[in-house]
C-alpha cells in the first residue's frame, strides 16, 4: 500500500473512531436516561399524590420531568465526552482487537514502516466495524430496579386513588388540601359514598364523621344500651334524632358552633337537628353563597337500611343537586382558597342524600 | 516507502517462521514445556540472559544445548564449581613464542566468547567467578589485563541452578540476579510428557536436531524486535506492574506491602517491554498488546523481588506476589 493510501487509511481510522465516540456519547446518555427518567416519573407521581394534581397537570408535569431527566442524562455525556484514545481503547476492548486501534491512533502521524503497518492493520480491522453494532444501546445496570420502582409507585398510587378519585376532586386542576375527609378516605383506601353529584362529592367519605356521630349522640342521649358498630350507631343516632326532635340540638349546637370542627362534627350535629342545619347554612354561604340543605334531617334517612328510617325526600335530593351544582360552579368560577373549597366539599359530602 | 513496508513485513514473517522452526526443532528433543521454550526463545531473540531453575534431571542443560544446535551458533558450556576461576570463564593472556623467536602475551578467549553460554549450576561458583560473568552479561565485553574484548553477537548466557541443594553454594547476589532478563522455572513434566521422554530416550531411535537458522539470519532478526510499536497506555501498564512490586508505592497491593523488601528495578520494565514486543511479532502483530505484557511479566519479575523476613518465614513465593500484582494492576 502506498503512502497516500496509508494516509487515507489513517484518516478513515480517525473518522471511524470519531463516529464511535459520538455513538458512545449517545449510549452513555441513554444509559443514564434509563435511570433518570424512571426516577423523574416516580418523583412526579409522589408530588402528584401529595398535592393532588389534575390529570392534565399531571401529564404536563410528567412530560416536563421526563424532558428534564433526559437533559440531565445528556449533559454529562457532553461535558465528559470520551477522548479519541479512550474511544479507541473501548473499541479494542469490545472487538478484542488487542490494542490495535489505540496503538494505530497514536501512530497516525508516524512515518515509520512498522507504524504504517500498524495503521494498515487497524484500518483493515475497522473497515467493517459499525459503531451501532459495536456500541449497542444497552439497559443500565439498575434499569430493572428503576422500572420496577416506577411500576410499583404507579400501581400503589392508582390503588390509593382509584377509590376516592383524588385527581378528579379539583376540576380546575389546582392543588387541594391534603387534610380533611377526602384525603383521609383516599389514603386509607375507603371507598367514597356513591353520589349522584359525582364531581363535588366523589372522593369524600363520611367515615371520619361517623364515630363522632355515634359518640356524640351516645353522650347526648346517654344511652347505655347503644349497639356496637358504626352503622348501627348511625342508625340509632338517626332514629334518635328523628324521634326525639329537639332533645339533642343543644349538644349538637355546641359541637357545631365550636371553632375548628371538621366535617365529622358537622355531620354529627347535622343529624341532631336544626343546629346542624344552621351550621351547614353558615358554612355553605361562607364557601360561596351556596344554600345549605334545610332538610338535612330528612336526607339522612335515605341512606339507612333501618326500616324505621323514613325514605329520602325527592325534594331534598333535588335541592341537593341544585345546591351542589351551584357550589361547584361557584368554586370553579371564583377564586376560593383551597382550605375553604375543601370545606365546602366536605359539607356536601356530609349532607349527601 | 512501499519497499520498506514490504521489507518489514517480510522480516516479520521470517521472524515468525524462524521462531516456529526453532521451537519445532527443540520440540524434537525437549518434550513438552511449550511456555518454557517460548520464553527461552524470546529471551534469546531479545538478547537477554536467562536463569533456569529446576531440580536435577529435568533437561535444563539439554534445552539450552538443543537451542544452540538448532540455531547453528557457537555454544560453550561452563560447569561451575567452587574452584572455577574468572579466567576460566573470560580467558586470559598466555605467553607464546612468535615465529620470530620473540615471546609475547596473547589473549586466549574463554568460553564466554561463544554465542550461547551455558553456566551450569552457576550458584556453585564463587562470587568472584560469578562477578566475571557480571561484566560480560551486562556490558557484552570482557576486560582482561586492561584490554577490552567485545563479545560476539548474538550473545546470551543461560545459567542454571538447583533450588534444592543449597549447601556449598553461593547464592547469586541481587545485583547479578537483576541482570538476568528472565528467570524460568522448569516444572516436573506430566505423565504424558514423561512417557514421551521415555520413548525417545530409552529406545533405539536417536533424535537429531537440524540446523534451521544460521548466524546471519539470527542477527537480522535481532533489530526487528525493537521496531515493534507499543502504545503509551501499554507502556504505562508495564511500568505500573513494576511500580506495584515496591512496598512503598501506592500501586502496591497489600501482599507486596507486607512481604516484599525491595521491588523490581527499571531493568524489569525494559525486559517486559522488549519481551512483549517479541511476543507481538511471534503473534503476527506489529504492535504490543496488553496481554503480551501480562504474559511476560511473571518471568521478568519473579527473580527481581526480594522478600522480607515475614515473607520468608511464611514461605511466600515471589511468583505468588507477582500473580497478585498482575491481578490488581491495570
Amino acid at each position: 500500500m502506498s503512502a497516500p493510501g496509508i494516509e487515507l487509511v489513517g484518516q478513515t481510522l480517525l473518522e471511524t473512531v470519531a463516529r464511535c465516540r459520538r455513538r458512545m456519547q449517545l449510549v452513555s446518555a441513554a444509559r443514564r436516561a434509563g435511570i433518570t427518567i424512571p426516577l423523574a416519573i416516580v418523583a412526579v407521581e409522589v408530588v402528584a399524590f401529595a398535592t393532588v394534581l389534575a390529570p392534565a397537570r399531571l401529564v404536563m408535569l410528567t412530560a416536563v420531568a421526563v424532558a428534564l431527566a433526559a437533559i440531565v442524562a445528556t449533559i454529562p455525556s457532553i461535558l465528559r465526552a470520551p477522548t479519541l484514545r479512550a474511544t479507541a481503547a473501548a473499541i479494542d476492548t469490545r472487538l478484542r482487537l488487542q490494542d490495535r486501534i489505540v496503538t494505530a491512533l497514536q501512530l497516525v502521524n508516524d512515518g515509520d514502516p512498522m507504524a504504517r503497518l500498524v495503521i494498515r492493520d487497524a484500518g483493515t480491522r475497522l473497515a467493517t466495524v459499525s459503531p451501532n453494532r459495536t456500541f449497542p444501546l444497552e439497559a443500565p445496570r439498575h434499569f430493572r430496579a428503576a422500572l420496577g420502582a416506577t411500576a410499583v409507585t404507579t400501581i400503589v398510587l392508582l390503588v390509593l386513588t382509584s377509590g376516592s378519585g383524588r385527581f378528579w376532586l379539583n376540576p380546575r386542576g389546582t392543588s387541594n388540601s391534603t387534610t380533611g375527609a377526602g384525603a383521609g378516605a383516599g389514603r386509607s383506601g375507603r371507598s367514597a359514598r356513591p353520589a349522584a353529584d359525582a364531581q363535588i362529592v366523589q372522593g369524600a367519605s363520611p367515615p371520619a364523621s361517623e364515630p363522632r356521630v355515634g359518640t356524640s349522640n351516645q353522650t347526648a342521649t346517654n344511652r347505655e344500651d347503644a349497639p356496637v358498630g358504626r352503622e348501627s350507631v348511625r342508625t340509632e343516632t338517626g332514629t334518635a334524632a328523628v324521634a326525639r326532635g329537639s332533645s339533642a340540638p343543644r349538644a349538637a349546637d355546641s359541637r357545631a358552633d365550636a371553632p375548628g370542627r371538621d366535617a365529622g362534627s358537622a355531620a354529627g350535629t347535622r343529624d341532631a337537628g336544626r343546629g346542624a342545619t344552621r351550621f351547614a347554612e353558615r358554612t355553605a354561604s361562607a364557601a360561596g353563597g351556596v344554600n345549605g340543605a334545610p332538610a338535612s334531617d330528612r336526607r339522612r334517612a335515605e341512606g339507612r337500611a333501618t326500616p324505621a328510617t323514613p325514605p329520602v325526600d325527592p325534594l331534598y335530593r333535588d335541592q341537593y343537586r341544585v345546591a351542589s351544582a351551584r357550589a361547584q360552579t361557584a368554586i370553579a368560577r371564583e377564586h376560593v382558597p383551597t382550605r375553604l373549597r375543601a370545606y365546602v366539599k366536605r359539607y356536601f359530602v356530609a349532607i349527601h342524600p | 516507502m512501499t519497499a520498506s513496508l514490504e521489507t518489514v513485513q517480510a522480516q516479520a514473517s521470517a521472524f515468525r517462521s524462524t521462531f516456529d522452526r526453532l521451537k519445532a526443532e527443540i520440540g524434537q528433543v525437549f518434550v513438552g514445556q511449550s511456555a518454557l521454550v517460548d520464553h527461552l526463545l524470546v529471551c534469546f531473540f531479545c538478547q537477554g540472559h536467562a536463569l533456569i531453575e529446576g531440580p536435577p534431571g529435568l533437561g535444563k542443560t539439554l534445552l539450552v544445548k538443543t537451542l544452540s544446535d538448532a540455531a547453528d551458533l557457537r555454544f560453550a558450556r561452563v560447569q561451575c564449581t567452587p574452584d572455577l576461576m574468572p579466567a576460566d570463564v573470560t580467558g586470559t593472556n598466555i605467553l607464546v613464542e612468535t615465529p620470530g623467536g620473540q615471546r609475547e602475551f596473547v589473549f586466549q578467549r574463554g568460553p564466554i566468547f561463544a554465542n550461547i553460554v551455558l553456566a551450569d549450576e552457576i550458584n556453585r561458583a564463587t562470587p568472584r567467578t560469578q562477578a566475571a560473568f557480571l561484566e560480560a552479561m551486562q556490558e557484552r565485553r570482557v576486560t582482561v589485563f586492561g584490554v577490552t574484548h567485545p563479545l560476539d553477537v548474538p550473545f546470551s548466557v543461560f545459567a542454571t541452578q538447583n533450588p534444592i541443594e543449597m549447601e556449598g553454594t553461593y547464592p547469586l547476589p541481587e545485583a547479578q540476579l537483576d541482570r538476568f532478563f528472565f528467570k524460568l522455572n522448569v516444572p516436573v513434566p506430566d505423565v504424558a510428557d514423561m512417557a514421551e521422554i521415555m520413548a525417545r530416550t530409552t529406545g533405539e531411535r536417536e533424535t537429531r536436531v537440524a540446523r534451521t537458522v544460521d548466524l546471519e539470519t539470527v542477527r537480522s532478526m535481532l533489530g526487528l524486535i525493537r521496531q515493534v510499536k507499543i502504545a503509551d497506555g501499554t507502556v504505562r501498564l508495564a511500568l505500573t506492574l513494576v511500580r506495584a512490586t515496591h512496598p512503598d508505592a501506592v500501586e502496591a497491593p497489600a501482599e507486596v506491602k507486607q512481604y516484599v523488601r525491595y521491588g523490581a528495578s527499571p531493568r524489569a520494565a525494559q525486559a517486559i517491554i522488549l519481551a512483549a514486543k517479541a511476543l507481538a511479532l511471534i503473534d503476527g502483530r506489529y504492535h504490543v498488546a496488553a496481554e503480551d505484557v501480562r504474559r511476560v511479566a511473571a518471568p521478568a519479575l519473579n527473580h527481581r523481588l526480594i522478600l522480607n523476613f515475614h515473607g520468608e518465614m511464611e514461605r511466600v513465593t515471589a511468583a505468588s506476589i507477582v500473580e497478585r500484582v498482575l491481578a490488581t494492576s491495570g
